[in-house]
């Protein structure tokens, strides 16, 4: 049984006119997500902005209603209404956001912020509060010293990592971490990314790693979806999404990445140029009618595409063709 | 994309900028020393606080006089742009040089539809009719890769998407054909696909105006797709300048190659990421004297920095600052010492 399992999620946004001067009667923000986490495993969340990436990480978390579909985290269904079940939730699903400022209450010491989830879900004493307290902000590398500051006496890096700290409090399953490096330099972005790491060893903690860095992403995650216009186009294991890119959404989105080789940019960027003249000339054929991607289809154990109901097909008796 | 440099277009001569604290001056950018060619891409790389947009924001005279000192001389085409009179200054600005900002959202006007923004450098630097603007109007946008330049003029630009606002921004900017074209982090705020085609559009508009472009960004693939120069900075100083492939291939300032490291690389996913010891400096604490950077390389003998780092030129062209570089190694390259 996975830990998590989001099942045919779909969070739609009514809205009355049109942004891009189309009229439409909903934004399908999230339109059939299905993806599951192992425990003590990370899921990269990969797309642009809109992709509804962060939508999908609200509709889990509960701060979202999801229009359809549902939720399980151990087999138990969390989209349900109940209220003790909820609280249960919170506790075992916890969430690292991207600006680290607005994130943290600004007028609280960090010793409140990182007590409140303790003091939500558990019942210590003072001293007991204080120990646990010091215990995680040891774990993300911060001293004592720290416990009756306020958040802006802190640098983005670690604010970001007294937001990872209160994350931890509770000892939750899964960690939603939503951009938690974006907004960070890359030293500090290193030393950020690191401490998730150590923490996922040492507590079996699963990620939710939501980012458009596909550097970041590669690092940090051994399972990656890559998310366009609210439907995951292509998935499978960080070896399948690098080096074995089918979608061309996915193919397109790799070449973009800017790369340190500088002897060979040039070919890079003809490269990349190739890739999106395809995209833009074979993209409908990618793409039903509505310009939504086509269902998943399994083109290994662990890979599987949006193909198109044509080459799905040629794919799955190449497939076989294999096996044979 | 290797452009041919051209005459030497910009001198920056020990500039230094300082910013008013309580009653204090304290340098951001110190001692900056830079020349910049014709038709070549400059990099500005460095992390936040290292003072590289202060720099840009220096050679456009952006700051304010009561709050900040700005020392040194700027030398564009043969004029001390620090010597020049507000109004004087404001012929250079939008005309000889251009600015791309890195929020396109904040730097246009919300009320005012495209093409009159557009239209509004041309209105203030040249004696175009209203039919000749909006030709030139049409023209830009077609530059800046719009395909429905029509359209797009009569938008507002809540209406445009990121990358669209960023494209209109460089067609304001480059609306009076800039020498020069300072562009602050121009893609941060965009996805990767879009930055891309932001990136080509730069590249495209120097390959046709044969601008020289400074680019200020901290993300090192950007770097390395586009410049053909690339100068790091750490906390006010330039502490290594080459070009691209000198810094990117064979980095020597422990700084440059402390950054190249602590990036996620392929294969690197099992291990841990290399982390800089230390922080950058505040304003009010920055080291008077001696390498800025010798803090957070705590293992390096003192006796290898000097005692007022200079430029060293190593080869033709690739500088670096003090002298450290010569013994530095990373704590795990030399056995079991730990950082």
């Amino acid at each position: 049984m996975s830990l998590l399992e989001v099942k045919d999620l779909e969070v739609h946004f009514p809205i009355r006119g049109g942004f891009f001067n189309r009229v439409k009667d909903n934004v399908l923000a999230v339109d059939g997500v299905n993806f599951s986490i192992e425990q003590g495993e990370t899921l990269g969340l990969v797309g642009e902005s809109g992709s509804g990436k962060s939508t999908t990480a609200k509709a889990i978390i509960g701060l979202e209603k999801p229009t359809a579909g549902s939720v399980f985290l151990e087999g138990k269904k969390l989209t349900k209404k109940s209220r003790r079940n909820k609280a249960e939730m919170v506790r075992a699903i916890q969430m690292i956001f991207q600006d680290s400022l607005s994130s943290l209450n600004p007028r609280k010491r960090i010793e409140d912020i990182i007590a409140e989830p303790l003091r939500n879900f558990e019942k210590l004493n003072k001293d007991q509060e204080k120990i646990r307290v010091l215990q995680l902000l040891d774990i993300v590398g911060l001293g004592p010293d720290a416990l009756y500051k306020y958040p802006r006496r802190f640098s983005g890096g670690q604010r970001q990592r007294i937001g990872v700290a209160r994350a931890v409090a509770t000892n939750p399953k899964l960690i939603i971490a939503d951009e938690p490096v974006s907004a960070l330099d890359l030293s500090v972005q290193a030393q950020v990314l690191n401490f998730m790491k150590k923490i996922q060893r040492e507590f079996d903690i699963s990620y939710l790693f939501i980012s458009h860095d596909l550097g970041v992403v590669r690092h940090m995650a051994n399972k990656i979806a890559i998310l366009h216009r609210g439907r995951i186009v292509e998935s499978g294991t960080r070896d399948d999404i690098f080096n074995h890119p089918q979608h061309i959404y996915t193919r397109r989105l790799l070449a973009a990445i800017p790369q340190i080789d500088v002897e060979n940019r040039d070919k890079h960027k003809a490269e990349r140029l190739k890739i999106e003249h395809e995209y833009q000339t074979e993209q409908s054929k990618y793409y039903d009618q509505n310009g939504m991607a086509f269902p998943l289809v399994q083109v290994s154990d662990t890979h599987f595409v949006a193909l198109p109901p044509e080459l799905a097909h040629q794919d799955s008796n190449n497939e076989g063709a294999v096996k044979n | 994309m290797n452009n041919q440099p051209g005459d030497k277009l910009l001198e920056i001569q020990d500039v230094s900028t300082a910013f008013n604290i309580d009653g204090k001056y304290y340098d951001a950018v110190s001692d900056v020393s830079l020349d910049l060619y014709k038709n070549e891409t400059l990099a500005i790389v460095g992390e936040s606080g290292c003072g590289k947009s202060t720099l840009a924001t220096s050679i456009m005279g952006l700051h304010d006089p009561n709050e900040t000192k700005v020392s040194g001389k700027i030398n564009f085409e043969g004029t001390d742009l620090l010597s020049l009179t507000d109004d004087e200054m404001n012929k250079y600005r939008g005309q000889k040089i251009g600015m791309i900002f890195q929020d396109p959202l904040s730097a246009l006007n919300p009320l005012k539809r495209v093409e009159d923004q557009i239209q509004e450098v041309m209105v203030y630097h040249t004696k175009m009719d209203e039919k000749q603007r909006h030709a030139r109007v049409m023209e830009l946008l077609n530059q800046v890769g719009i395909e429905k330049p029509e359209r797009i003029a009569h938008e507002f630009p809540h209406e445009l998407s990121g990358g669209m606002r960023q494209r209109i921004i460089i067609a304001i900017a480059i609306a009076c054909k800039p020498d020069l074209l300072i562009a602050d982090e121009p893609t941060t705020a965009l996805d990767v696909t879009i930055q891309a085609q932001i990136l080509d559009v730069l590249k495209d508009i120097q390959n046709e105006n044969h601008e020289a472009i400074i680019l200020i960004t901290h993300d090192l693939g950007v770097v390395a797709e586009t410049a053909d120069r690339v100068a790091v900075m750490y906390a006010g100083q330039i502490v290594e300048l080459g070009s691209a492939l000198k810094v990117f291939h064979n980095p020597k300032h422990p700084y440059t190659r402390s950054l190249l490291r602590s990036m996620p690389q392929r294969n690197s996913e099992n291990d841990d990421l290399y982390v800089i010891n230390g922080t950058v400096p505040s304003l009010q604490k920055m080291p008077t004297h001696g390498d800025r950077f010798a803090p957070r390389i705590p293992w390096v003998p003192a006796s290898a920095h000097e005692e007022n780092p200079v430029m060293h030129e190593l080869e033709p062209g690739h500088f670096v600052r003090c002298t450290c570089y010569k013994v530095f190694d990373f704590p795990a390259e030399k056995e079991g010492a730990k950082a």
